[in-house]
């Protein structure tokens, strides 16, 4: 038999493209017309999962205008239409010649999506609120696979259901889905008190959920475990204010002129406070056209705890076995943060291989950390020979002797204090480098009023607010600031401490029972950036402490976000401390332990007007201090002076 | 087995606590709806932009395919005509053989004939009458 003369064929698939359909109505449109026929040729559309056919003709006003002279111009419009399964297709669109064989035209992709999930409550009403308590029942059906379980969802409230239930009238909407006629669900009790639309949610037989909202609202007043004077209808209280002004989103940043790769080698994961910091100074160079990664010892999923980090995470492993950035380049800066054995480990080992650049970070006064930790005194732990501090120093600490000659060792230094130069050898280039707070989420916010009175046990209770895990360098602060709560509201001043954080070291037991009324340990937050809407609970921030070894070195991460979030502060003098002004930026006690907080407290409710002129104080000041943008720019420009060009 | 019972005089508290931890909670939640919904969306844009490039690719590949359907249809035609001129070429070749052959023999007749003439001139009677072809105006 030979074969057909090929058309010569005129067409348009006018399906908007690329073609996307849902499971269930799959229509493409088109025109069709072959030279030499005076009729339009049938068409279809075949894929590997099944062939669609011409499902219906349609004038054309247009295709005249470019044909004439041509007898099927004015009704070559077609319809292909039918039922495909979800899937992403090969579809080939065919013209039918004379002798009934089919000549291909045109190939396109075709994205099938599933069918969605189908609800339907129509027992007792099928739309509109429903407030008796009744049982109620529908229908609900997803093509592919039978449901297993079900469970109405409205308000607070889950009711479970009995799928599978006959139904004579589904089958009919769905002649093709064979498990239709048992789509039908009953709840298995009554419906209890609760308010809100109803959403059914199934559990499907391959374990997948599916969710499906309905046309009904129920709206249950009260049943035997909810009076009715309990109002389930009342708009919900949010904590985030709506009238919390967020700033502006910064200009990007002027770009690099020299774009450098820089290394931050993190002694903890990025769950850690100080992670923070690298993360902000990261992102910042990064805007700036750097190009940042950050290692961590362990738990590299905690990135996730970040805000869209700008940076690459790895783990320590991966640093040692990663061979360079993007650009095939090693970096150009490793920026070890601390003297932390393990960082100092690792940045000895990269140093060696990338001849980068290396600086290090001094964030504490980490021989008095090494003591406080171990419990011994640092003179006695300087004496102590290298083997006897190699057993001893756990790798997440500094040792005393090798810290030093890695320091000695270091291109620059940036320190968190002023204090902290005095552990960097003389004659190094050094750099102070303030914390700040994330600027998208640490801002002033409002006292959110509302939710501030549902929480309040007592009308004009003071809400203080601390963050930050308890741990054995600042356990016997935190035992002051508890101390400081029992006795405010031991002597009629009502106090509520929010915490969040984990304590590694308990609490005297007898200071624990008798702060318990008066602290809201919320413990870990996930996410930092969460922070800030359960602070603006807070009426005062406190940093608890004094004028010590450990103290005078560091720079609490939390106070450059107290300050940002416009209240006030009440703060030892010590590290920043010594650097605000008591009465304008901040409350500087001399020593910040139970007697002076409750003092400040007192005083700061006592007087409104300083109480209002120090949360602008506190702004004012974050405003000229904490930056990380600035701080970053210092940071790039630190990096280039002890880069070679 | 039931958890113990708080205190009555600690469900304020818990409930003030579980308060707030219900609202970080529903931040939470609005973070994981936006994050999927921005995943959602860039899901959504790979596959048209993938569709969009399979589409392309089969666009190329259907204008490539009618390229080589094309050139095999000039292939064949070429291919019909090396053929015949082949086959007229063969042709030529055998009578040119012939050709050929048939100068050779009659050269070979001409060589055998300018042989016997060259004999027949150089023979004693050819030569002894040639006297008798001089009178009749003949040449030696």
């Amino acid at each position: 038999m030979s074969p057909a003369a090929a058309l010569v064929l005129h067409l348009e698939i006018e399906t908007p493209r690329p073609l996307r359909q849902a499971a269930r109505q799959v229509l493409i449109k088109g025109w069709c017309l072959a030279d030499d026929l005076p009729a339009p040729p049938p068409v279809r559309m075949v894929t590997p999962a099944g062939i669609l056919p011409l499902t219906g003709r349609l004038p054309r006003e247009d295709v005249p205008k470019l044909f004439p002279r041509h007898s099927a111009a004015a009704h070559c419009g077609f319809t292909l239409g039918g039922h495909l399964p979800p899937g992403v297709h090969l579809a080939s669109f065919e013209a039918q010649r004379p002798d009934g064989t089919w000549q291909l035209f045109k190939q396109l992709t075709l994205a099938i999506e599933r069918a969605p999930f189908v609800a339907v409550l129509d027992e007792p009403v099928s739309q509109g609120t429903l407030r008796d308590r009744v049982k109620v029942g529908g229908w609900a059906l997803d093509v592919d696979e039978p449901v297993a379980e079900l469970t109405l969802h409205y308000g607070h409230r889950e009711l479970a259901c009995d799928p599978g239930l006959l139904r004579n009238d589904v089958p009919g909407q769905f002649p093709d889905v064979p498990h239709a006629g048992r789509a039908g669900f009953r709840s298995q009790d009554f419906l209890v008190a609760g308010h809100g639309p109803v959403r059914v949610r199934a559990r499907l037989t391959s374990g997948r959920v599916a969710i499906a909202a309905t046309n009904v609202v129920f709206s249950v007043a009260t049943d035997e475990n909810h009076a009715a004077d309990l109002d389930l209808t009342v708009p919900r209280i949010g904590l985030d204010e709506a009238s919390a002004a967020r700033p502006p989103i910064p200009a990007a940043p002027t770009r690099a002129a020299r774009p450098q790769n820089v290394r931050f080698i993190h002694h903890g994961s990025f769950a850690a406070n100080t992670a923070l910091h690298v993360a902000a100074l990261a992102n910042e160079l990064s805007a700036a056209g750097h190009t940042c990664a950050v290692a961590v010892p362990h738990d590299p999923a905690t990135l996730a705890q970040h805000d869209r980090p700008a940076f690459r995470g790895l783990t320590f492993a991966e640093a040692e076995r990663d061979e360079g950035f993007a650009d095939g380049r090693g970096p150009d800066v490793i920026h070890a943060w601390t003297t932390r054995e393990n960082v100092r480990v690792l940045t000895e080992k990269l140093r060696l291989r990338h001849r980068a650049r290396v600086l290090v970070h001094l964030e504490d006064n980490e021989r008095q950390l090494l003591a406080l930790t171990l419990a011994r005194d640092p003179a006695e732990l300087e004496r102590l020979g290298d083997a006897e501090l190699d057993r001893l120093v756990p790798p997440d600490l500094s040792h005393p002797h090798r810290s030093r000659a890695f320091l000695a060792a270091a291109d620059g230094v940036t320190v968190i204090t002023e204090r902290l130069r005095e552990f960097v050898p003389a004659g190094k280039p050094v750099l102070t480098l303030w914390p700040a707070a994330d600027a998208r989420h640490f801002y002033p916010r409002p006292l959110p009023e509302i939710f501030r009175r549902v929480l309040e046990r007592t009308p004009g209770e003071t809400v203080l607010f601390y963050h930050g895990n308890v741990h054995a360098a600042n356990a016997a602060e935190v035992r002051e600031l508890y101390t400081a709560v029992v006795e405010l509201n031991r002597t009629g001043q009502p106090v509520t401490l929010i915490r969040t954080g984990l304590d590694r070291g308990e609490f005297p037991a007898g200071l624990a029972a008798a702060a318990a009324p008066h602290v809201l340990n919320l413990g870990q937050i996930p996410h930092h950036r969460h922070l800030p809407a359960l602070m603006a609970l807070a009426d005062i921030f406190v940093q608890p402490g004094a004028p010590d070894a450990f103290n005078d070195y560091r720079f609490p991460s939390k106070l450059p976000e107290f300050f940002a979030l416009g209240r006030p502060v009440v703060l030892p003098r010590t590290n920043l401390g010594t650097v605000v002004r008591h009465g304008t930026d901040a409350y500087v006690l001399d020593r910040a332990d139970a007697a002076g907080i409750a003092t400040a407290v007192r005083e700061l409710r006592a007087d409104p007007a300083l109480a209002a002129r120090l949360a602008a104080g506190a702004l004012a000041f974050a405003e000229k201090n904490f930056c990380w943008r600035r701080s970053a720019e210092a940071l790039a420009s630190f990096y280039l002076a002890v880069t070679p060009s | 087995m039931k958890p113990d019972q708080p205190d009555p005089a600690e469900i304020p508290q818990r409930v003030r606590q579980q308060l707030i931890l219900a609202q970080v909670r529903i931040m939470e939640l609005e973070d994981a709806r936006d994050a999927a919904a921005g995943r959602l969306a860039e899901i959504e844009r790979l596959l048209r932009t993938a569709q969009a490039l399979a589409d392309q690719k089969l666009d190329e590949a259907a204008q490539t395919e009618k390229v080589r359907a094309d050139l095999q249809v000039q292939f064949d035609h070429l291919h019909q005509v090396q053929t015949a001129t082949t086959a007229a070429l063969e042709a030529a070749r055998s009578q040119l053989e012939e050709t050929t052959a048939r100068a050779a023999a009659q050269q070979f007749r001409v060589a055998e004939l300018e042989t016997e003439l060259r004999k027949l001139k150089a023979s004693r009677s050819w030569r002894w009458t040639a006297w008798l072809r001089a009178l009749g105006g003949n040449p030696p």
